[in-house]
C-alpha cells in the first residue's frame, strides 16, 4: 500500500514537480532586514522632517511617546535599536533647537555609519530588541501597534512574554501558522524538547494543530516558556521568571497570556493565579 | 541547451539527444534515483534506462517540462529496481519473477480497475497538493517525490529540521483526512 501510495504521488502534476525542484523561499531575516531598511529609511525622514513640523521644545513631546516610557531600568534598554532610535530622538531634539534658537535651517542627516550598524546588525538579535517594549496600559493592542496590527498584517501573531510589573513584550510578525509560532519559538527557547510526534494532535475539521512545547532548562536571570500551545486560534503561552525572582509562593509566578484575533481586531488577556 | 531543442533532437532521432540529456540533467537523475536506491551501481543503469525510455518515448511525446518527464521516468524504474531488490532478498531472486508471471493471469478487467484507481488516487494527490501553501507542496514534494531527506529539506528552505518534521507530520494527517473525505482507497 505504501508503495502503492509513493507511485501514485510520481504522477503529480509536472508543474509541481517543477516547482518543487526550482522555488526557493525567502531567509526570513532577509525579509526583516527589509524591514529594518524601512525603519531606518522612516527614521531618517523623521529627523528630516521633524524640524521642518515641530517648533518650540519638543522634548516633552518626544518623552511622551511609548519608546520614552520605558523603565531606564528595563533590561533590553542597552538594545542597539532602541539606542538608534533614542539616538534618533536625541537628534531630531537638537535639530528642534537648532531651528529655534537660530535661523540656521540646517538639516542633520542621518548619520550613514549608524544607519549601515541597524542594517547589518546580527538579523536575530535585532529582531528580538526592535519591538521590545513596556506595554503599557492601554494593553497590547496599543504596545503593539503599528508593528502588528497594520491592516495589512491581519492575522499575524505577536509573541509576548511577560516579565514582573514590567510586562515586556516581544513583537514577532507571525502568520498565524504553526510552524511559524514554532520557528519563533525555536529562536527564542533553545532549550526546549518537543517531539511533534508525541505531542502535536491536528484536527482536519477545524484546521487546528495543538502542540506543548516543554523548557527543561531554566537560563539563569532570563524569563522563561514552560508552555506553549495554540490552538483554536488562540496563543497560550505559560511563562515563568528566573528563579530569584519568583514569589516565594510559586504559583504567583507562573502567568497565562492568551492571545487572539477576532475579526480585524486583537485582544489579550493574561492569568494569574493570584489574580 | 534549452530544453525545447533538446526535443528537437530527439524528434530528429539524433543520439546528440542523449548527450545533451545526460549533460543537463544526469545529475538530476542521478541524485532521485541514488535516494531511493543507495547504490552507485543500480544508479547508474536506471540513469542509463530513463535514457532508453525517454529516446523511446519521445517522439510521439513532447514533454511540456522536461525535468519533470525525465525525473519522473527515472523515480518509476528506481522503484520498480528496489521493489525487485526487496523481493529478491525475500525470495531468493525468483518470487518477484514468479509474481510478474502470475500478473499475467490477472483478468485484464481488474488491470483496468486497478489502473483507474490508481488515477484517481493520483488525481487526489495533485489536487490536495495544489491547494496547499506553495511552501508546504514543496517540502511534500521534496520528501515524497524527490525522496530528500530531512535535513536536506531544511537547508534547502532555511528551516529547522524540528520544523519540517513537523510540518511533514501534518502534511501526512492533512493528506490522510483528504483521501478519507474522497473516499479513495488506498
Amino acid at each position: 500500500m505504501k508503495e502503492r501510495l509513493f507511485a501514485a504521488i510520481g504522477e503529480v502534476g509536472d508543474d509541481l514537480i517543477a516547482m518543487a525542484e526550482t522555488k526557493t523561499f525567502v531567509i526570513p531575516w532577509k525579509k526583516w532586514v527589509s524591514l529594518a531598511a524601512c525603519l531606518v529609511l522612516i527614521g531618517s525622514f523623521s529627523v528630516l522632517a521633524l524640524p521642518h513640523f515641530t517648533k518650540g521644545s519638543d522634548a516633552e513631546a518626544a518623552a511622551g511617546t511609548p519608546m520614552m516610557d520605558a523603565p531606564a531600568e528595563a533590561p533590553m534598554a542597552a538594545a542597539p535599536m532602541e539606542d538608534f532610535l533614542y539616538d534618533v530622538m536625541e537628534e531630531s531634539k537638537e535639530s528642534s533647537a537648532v531651528e529655534t534658537d537660530a535661523e540656521e535651517n540646517v538639516l542633520h542627516p542621518v548619520d550613514e555609519a549608524q544607519v549601515a550598524f541597524a542594517v547589518e546588525k546580527g538579523a536575530d538579535d535585532w529582531l528580538m530588541n526592535t519591538f521590545v517594549q513596556p506595554l503599557i496600559d492601554q494593553g497590547i493592542r496599543g504596545f503593539l501597534d503599528p508593528t502588528c496590527l497594520s491592516s495589512q498584517r491581519l492575522n499575524q501573531f505577536c509573541l509576548a512574554m511577560l516579565q514582573a510589573e514590567k510586562s515586556l513584550a516581544v513583537g514577532h510578525e507571525l502568520v498565524m501558522e504553526p510552524d511559524a509560532v514554532e520557528e519563533v519559538l525555536n529562536r527564542h527557547l533553545q532549550d526546549y524538547s518537543y517531539d511533534p510526534a508525541e505531542t502535536e494532535e491536528y484536527d482536519p475539521e477545524t484546521g487546528n494543530l495543538v502542540f506543548d512545547l516543554t523548557v527543561q532548562k531554566e537560563s539563569a536571570g532570563v524569563w522563561t516558556l514552560e508552555k506553549a500551545t495554540f490552538a483554536d486560534g488562540y496563543l497560550y503561552l505559560v511563562v515563568l521568571p528566573p528563579e530569584e525572582e519568583q514569589d516565594p509562593n510559586a504559583l504567583c509566578s507562573e502567568r497565562m497570556l492568551g492571545i487572539w484575533i477576532e475579526g480585524n481586531d486583537w485582544y489579550y488577556e493574561y492569568f494569574s493565579p493570584c489574580g | 541547451m534549452e530544453d525545447s531543442a533538446i526535443i528537437d533532437l530527439y524528434w530528429a532521432r539524433q543520439e546528440q539527444a542523449l548527450a545533451e540529456t545526460d549533460q543537463k540533467y544526469g545529475t538530476y537523475c542521478r541524485t532521485i534515483a541514488y535516494h531511493i536506491l543507495s547504490s552507485r551501481e543500480d544508479t547508474e543503469e536506471c540513469v542509463n534506462d530513463t535514457w532508453l525510455r525517454a529516446w523511446n518515448a519521445m517522439p510521439p511525446q513532447r514533454p511540456s517540462v522536461l525535468s519533470a518527464f525525465l525525473g519522473r521516468i527515472t523515480r518509476n524504474l528506481s522503484l520498480d529496481r528496489w521493489k525487485l531488490a526487496k523481493a529478491a532478498k525475500r525470495g531468493g531472486g525468483q518470487l518477484p519473477l514468479a509474481l510478474d508471471e502470475l500478473g499475467e493471469c490477472i483478468p485484464s478487467s481488474d488491470l483496468v480497475e486497478a489502473q483507474l484507481e490508481e488515477k484517481e488516487l493520483s488525481r487526489q494527490i495533485d489536487r490536495f497538493l495544489r491547494d496547499l501553501p506553495e511552501r508546504d507542496c514543496c517540502i511534500f514534494l521534496r520528501r515524497y517525490w524527490y525522496v530528500d531527506s530531512v535535513s536536506d529539506i531544511a537547508k534547502r528552505y532555511h528551516m529547522a529540521e524540528g520544523s519540517v518534521k513537523s510540518t511533514l507530520y501534518r502534511l501526512r494527517k492533512k493528506l490522510q483526512a483528504h483521501l478519507e473525505k474522497e473516499g479513495v482507497a488506498v
